[in-house]
């Protein structure tokens, strides 16, 4: 009977400290299938996946694997029975060569010498099955995030493996690429490997799965074939609540310009780039991984350094050499690597909230450490924040909130232009939506609001109007009026006198 | 409420220790507990102890500093030679007359500054490890000591040894200076922009500078506040030696000072500092060194038992902290 | 999890807390009786000072372990039993504010008396200081300021000047056999600014003066700071590329490092004249193998042996050297010497 599925994970219960993480959840995976996991962060996919891997052991349950009752005490041994694992935040060992990745701890041996030769070949013959051009002999670090995920993928099944979890691998991925992970993962559906897939990407997921288990605070809410599902269905068995509206975009007037952009150049990512940007407006940066948006606003924000152009604000043209000058000039940048360099995980949310302000010097010294207080519960209050103390440390939060968070060190700083890059990433739908009504509702307060994004329904949702990229130079602006999915397509696709013509 | 109590337990588990060895201690010698004894222990600690409060700074931002041994015998050579009594028969530098106390100390402390300037500079603006720039610091700091004196610096006068060795009623003012020195580190790192700034560039210093704050500028100032208190701390072991020995003052006392601000909860993975945990930190290396001379133990064996806390504690707070992450 | 690593982690430092206790227990107990005898001893002066012997306290700080150091504590532990005194000690490690911190804790402890080997000979008023009402024995090394000396502080130690004279005696009579008179030598310093390596190096120069022989240094100064493993560095460049005809070294340590050199550059030892001082088992071993020419011993039990006699002595208010064979130095009472004595092929099994 159970000879249907492959696994099956029945009441599985997983304590910490304080926190009943999964509370008696069920998994059934059936042999060549794609089967997704959903639910808001926090909801238990990734802790059931480590409890599955051997990572952290579960309280209590049952993992019936191919028939047998099984409990992996390490990686390792899930690994030599079939599951692999690849993460959603690489680990690839960055002075060693592709070769040298994929064979890691268990390079075939000649005597007691490692085996190039054999290490190389059975890599090239991976590669050629997978359809991936790569030489075995390149550094892991010249490689693009894509293409050393494509390596993890690799290697994960290069274990023969029988289970293959996948926990946001297109989060790093352009277009293409998306489509050649979805070439692989059909082969190895073929091939009758099952895929477990996290991901909180809508139309992937509608694309490729085959079952959809969802869960919510801990608990397990069912699992149906995809094809009986709605997205708008998914969300609410996600939420446990209808969202209504996903931009909920609060039409405001707009105003003068206020900041400007003139023939910046920074780098090969930053050419010749002009726009300007009005009071109240959102302004979207659209275009594919690698455009150069992230540089243009960290050049605006003074981490890169400008080779020429002005940048301009209320007239007034600035020159801006670090992030500390651009602060005071009331620019606010949150971006899009939220733990690499937005957070401080050990502090305190109070800490994270008020460090843009505090080294403003408007604290005072010694530090009016009330008024901190009362700026962080604004914040909490005004933007809720969810969180059982101030004193709190960043790092135990969802990553909305954690967002959240950081929206609030910048209002703080009482920024009039406030640039948010990849505002969403890794945040569950229902965070999602309240970061969307807060930046309108900030434009409404008559900031100037910049959004890069990847999602095009988040672009085309928020902005007012949006600014498309290629490879470094500006090839459109479009107007909400002219907004469509195809026509943004074809300009970050090209460049601006292609897409014209 | 309960994690709230967990995490306030978690972080002064190691007053729990230092009490325990009190108390063990106590047991093992009456002599102990008596107040004489523990103005010794207070007095053989405040020299390391000040230095703590400099490298844990350090430490806060992912860096450690080596050198501050070798600049504190460094600079109690130089100032120790400037307060000589201008009679005294084998002077180090017969041609300068004996310096003001007050002026001997303050060319020290800028020497201490100068010396955290430049490694600091090094450190902030190569990007080098602090272990490397550091332990460069150390040997060169040495080897200056050696050259600027072959023999030990004595006969200083009474106002330049009023640090070391001076009392104020009952309180030795080196004991004061520690306390002073305390209060200040506490101040700086709770209450000053500078402090809140070095959590943040320990715990992530691509954030922190995002957030606006001069990582290199706060590194720098790192190194020279821990520069200056080597500085006083040698200044301070001049006096309450009354001699300054080129080769040997100072000699292993960074890792010392390093023990105590680790035992003390300092992480070195950054970002995680208490003053009161670093005072706890030289109060147990107190307690150890002071209460196993009392039991009569031979020292070899105190020095196993030190080691063993380190790292026991150190394995303790490494366990605690990737658990968070 | 976590409860169990606290409690591992305090049991870990209990049991620690207890091996320590138990091994030091029986100084400890010892030391409260003897903290008790001595307030009945302080409360009736002269007569029934002798009731004290039986039971004092006494702590002896060294410098440094090393060999010569601890033959030191040897001898001061033999001496401890024979007039019956509690001894501990403690190693400075070089550091004179640690050394102050055990004078110190010593006084805490109800100590009756300190041996002290100074780490600095510039800074021995802040130990007696720190001793206060504690009897104070300089021990080996020689506070430079006499001046400090009474009746409560006295010092136990050897002639430095006598050492390098035995070498300088040896060399002479040596040269003077060979006919020569016109010499060169190299010589391996001990730590600048010690007294000792001063005179050591003064007198052996003197003793070859006063035998007729004029003699050369080689080379510019070498010092070796007393370590074997810095001299053999030091020397082996010079050993192949100078014209020297003995090498002169300040301690057995520097002089072995010198025969290690030679050996290394397939000179045979035994063919040059290496003369050290301190008789340690090495240099008494380098002896009888014919490579080391004589070393001078230091007495270094003698001194140890000479300093605990010296506490026994001072709290019956004894003259210091009583019952030892060490005479008092000629212009102070409060010196008492402790004899070089040189150690050649001819008498080497004496000091095996």
């Amino acid at each position: 009977m159970s000879e249907e599925y492959v696994l099956e994970m029945h009441d599985i219960v997983k304590e910490f400290p304080g926190v009943k993480a999964l509370k008696g959840v069920k998994l059934q995976v059936r042999p060549g299938t794609v089967h997704t996991l959903m639910g808001e962060n926090g909801a238990g996919k990734s802790t059931l996946m480590k409890c599955l891997i051997g990572i952290q052991p579960v309280t209590s349950g049952k993992v019936i694997f191919k028939g047998q009752e099984v409990n992996f005490k390490s990686t390792r041994e899930a690994l030599d029975a079939g599951i692999s694992m690849i993460f959603q935040e690489l680990s690839p060992v960055l002075e060693r060569t592709v070769s040298d990745n994929v064979w890691l701890g268990r390079e075939p041996k000649k005597g007691i010498f490692t085996d190039h030769k054999k290490m190389r070949e059975d890599c090239l013959e991976l590669f050629q099955r997978m359809g991936l051009e790569l030489d075995p002999d390149e550094k892991m670090k010249n490689l693009t995030v894509a293409k050393m995920q494509m390596v993890e993928i690799i290697k994960a099944v290069s274990y023969n493996a029988s289970i293959v979890i996948m926990d946001e691998p297109t989060s790093a991925l352009t277009e293409s690429e998306v489509e050649d992970l979805f070439k692989i993962i059909g082969d190895l559906k073929a091939k009758g490997v099952a895929i477990i897939y996290i991901s909180h990407k809508m139309d992937e997921i509608f694309r490729i799965s085959d079952d959809i288990s969802i869960y919510r605070d801990g608990e397990y809410i069912t699992t149906e074939r995809a094809e009986n599902l709605t997205q708008d269905e998914v969300i609410k068995l996600m939420v446990g609540r209808e969202i209504t509206n996903m931009f909920p975009k609060v039409e405001c007037p707009i105003g003068d310009v206020v900041f400007k952009v003139e023939d910046l150049c920074a780098g090969r990512m930053v050419r010749h780039v002009s726009f300007d940007l009005r009071k109240g407006e959102i302004l979207g940066f659209a275009g594919l991984v690698g455009a150069g948006r992230t540089e243009i606003m960290e050049t605006i924000f003074g981490m890169r350094h400008k080779e020429s152009g002005r940048i301009i604000k209320d007239g007034k043209e600035l020159n801006i050499k670090s992030p500390k000058q651009a602060i005071e000039n009331h620019i606010g940048l949150l971006t899009e690597d939220r733990r690499g360099n937005g957070i401080v995980g050990l502090l305190s949310i109070r800490e994270n909230m008020c460090i843009a302000k505090l080294n403003l010097g408007q604290y005072g010294m010694p530090l009016n450490q009330k008024q901190m207080v009362k700026d962080t519960q604004q914040y909490i209050d005004s933007i809720r924040v969810k969180t059982p103390t101030q004193e709190t440390p960043i790092m135990n939060l969802s990553g909305g909130n954690q967002q959240k968070v950081l929206v609030g060190r910048w209002l703080l700083t009482e920024p009039d232009i406030l640039i948010v890059d990849e505002p969403t990433r890794g945040i569950d739908v229902g965070a999602k939506a309240e970061i969307h009504s807060l930046l309108s509702e900030l434009a409404g307060q008559g900031k100037s609001i910049i959004v890069v994004s990847s999602e095009l329904p988040e672009v085309m949702g928020v902005a007012d109007r949006i600014v498309i990229m290629h490879e470094g130079y500006v090839s459109g602006v479009l107007d909400r009026s002219e907004f469509s999915q195809e026509i943004i397509m074809k300009y970050a696709t090209s460049h601006k006198e292609e897409a014209a013509g | 409420m309960s994690a709230n109590t967990k995490k306030m337990i978690s972080d002064n588990m190691i007053w729990g220790v230092l009490v325990l060895l009190i108390i063990i201690m106590s047991i093992g010698n009456k002599n102990f507990l008596s107040l004489a004894n523990f103005k010794t222990l207070l007095t053989g600690e405040a020299i390391k102890g000040v230095m703590a409060f400099g490298v844990a700074f350090a430490i806060l931002t992912k860096g450690i500093d080596l050198s501050i041994g070798a600049s504190a015998a460094l600079i109690a050579c130089v100032t120790g030679a400037l307060v000589q009594s201008a009679d005294y028969s084998s002077k180090i530098l017969p041609g300068v007359g004996q310096f003001p106390a007050v002026a001997a100390i303050l060319v020290g402390l800028l020497m201490g500054a100068a010396i955290g300037l430049i490694q600091g500079s090094i450190i902030a603006y190569t990007m080098m490890p602090a272990f490397i720039a550091t332990l460069g610091g150390q040997l060169v700091c040495r080897a200056a000591a050696k050259i600027f004196t072959a023999r030990p610096v004595s006969n200083l006068s009474d106002g330049f040894r009023f640090l070391g060795s001076a009392q104020i009623g009952p309180l030795p003012v080196i004991v004061l200076v520690f306390v002073v020195i305390f209060a200040l580190a506490a101040f700086i790192l709770g209450q000053t922009r500078f402090g809140k700034s070095l959590y943040a560039i320990g715990g992530n210093d691509q954030a922190a500078r995002v957030a606006g704050i001069n990582v290199q500028r706060n590194l720098v100032l790192t190194y020279v506040w821990c520069g200056t208190l080597a500085a006083l701390a040698g200044i301070m072991l001049a006096g309450r030696a009354g001699s300054a020995d080129p080769a040997s003052s100072g000699l292993n006392y960074e890792l010392d000072a390093i023990a105590a601000a680790t035992v003390g909860g300092t992480s070195h993975t950054g970002g995680v500092c208490r003053v009161s945990g670093v005072l706890c930190g030289v109060l147990i290396m107190g307690v150890i060194n002071n209460g196993l001379v009392l039991l009569g133990v031979d020292d070899n064996f105190t020095n196993i038992i030190k080691g063993v806390i380190i790292v026991v504690t150190v394995a303790f707070d490494m366990k605690k902290n990737t658990k968070k992450a | 999890m976590k409860k169990k690593v606290i409690a591992s982690i305090l049991a870990g430092v209990l049991a620690l807390g207890m091996l320590t206790g138990c091994g030091g227990g029986s100084a400890s107990s010892s030391s409260d009786s003897g903290a008790s005898s001595e307030t009945s001893a302080e409360g009736t002066e002269g007569e029934t000072a002798s009731d004290s012997e039986g039971g004092a306290n006494v702590t002896l700080i060294m410098s440094s372990r090393d060999e010569f150091l601890s033959t030191l504590e040897a001898g001061a532990l033999s001496a401890a039993e024979e007039a019956g005194i509690s001894l501990t000690t403690q190693d400075a490690q070089n550091d004179q504010s640690k050394l102050l911190q055990y004078v110190e804790t010593a006084k805490n402890n109800g100590n009756d008396a300190v041996i002290i080997n100074l780490v600095d000979a510039d800074a021995a008023d802040a130990a007696v200081e720190a001793a206060g009402d504690m009897k104070v024995v300089f021990v080996n090394r020689r506070p430079s300021d006499a001046g400090i000396l009474n009746e409560n502080v006295v010092y136990v130690g050897s002639d430095e000047m006598q050492s390098g004279g035995y070498q300088g005696e040896y060399l002479a009579k040596y040269f003077n056999d060979q006919k020569k008179t016109d010499i060169s030598y190299l010589l391996l310093k001990g730590t600048e600014g010690l007294v000792h390596t001063e005179q050591r190096t003064e007198s052996v120069l003197k003793g070859l003066e006063d035998g007729g022989i004029n003699a050369q240094e080689a080379s510019a100064p070498l010092v070796a700071d007393y370590d074997r493993a810095t001299a053999q560095d030091m020397i082996t460049p010079l050993i192949t590329t100078k014209e020297y005809d003995c090498i002169i070294a300040n301690n057995d340590a520097m002089a072995l490092g010198a025969i290690e050199a030679l050996k290394a550059a397939n000179i045979d030892p035994s063919t040059i004249p290496v003369v050290g001082i301190d008789a340690t088992v090495d240099g008494v071993q380098a002896v009888e193998n014919g490579e080391l020419y004589m070393t001078v011993f230091q007495d270094a039990d003698g001194q140890g042996y000479g300093a605990c006699m010296a506490v026994s002595n001072m709290l019956q208010g004894k003259a210091i050297n009583e019952g030892t064979d060490f005479e008092l130095a000629e212009d102070n009472e409060f010196i008492s010497w402790v004899p070089f004595e040189p150690v050649t092929a001819d008498n080497y099994t004496d000091y095996q």
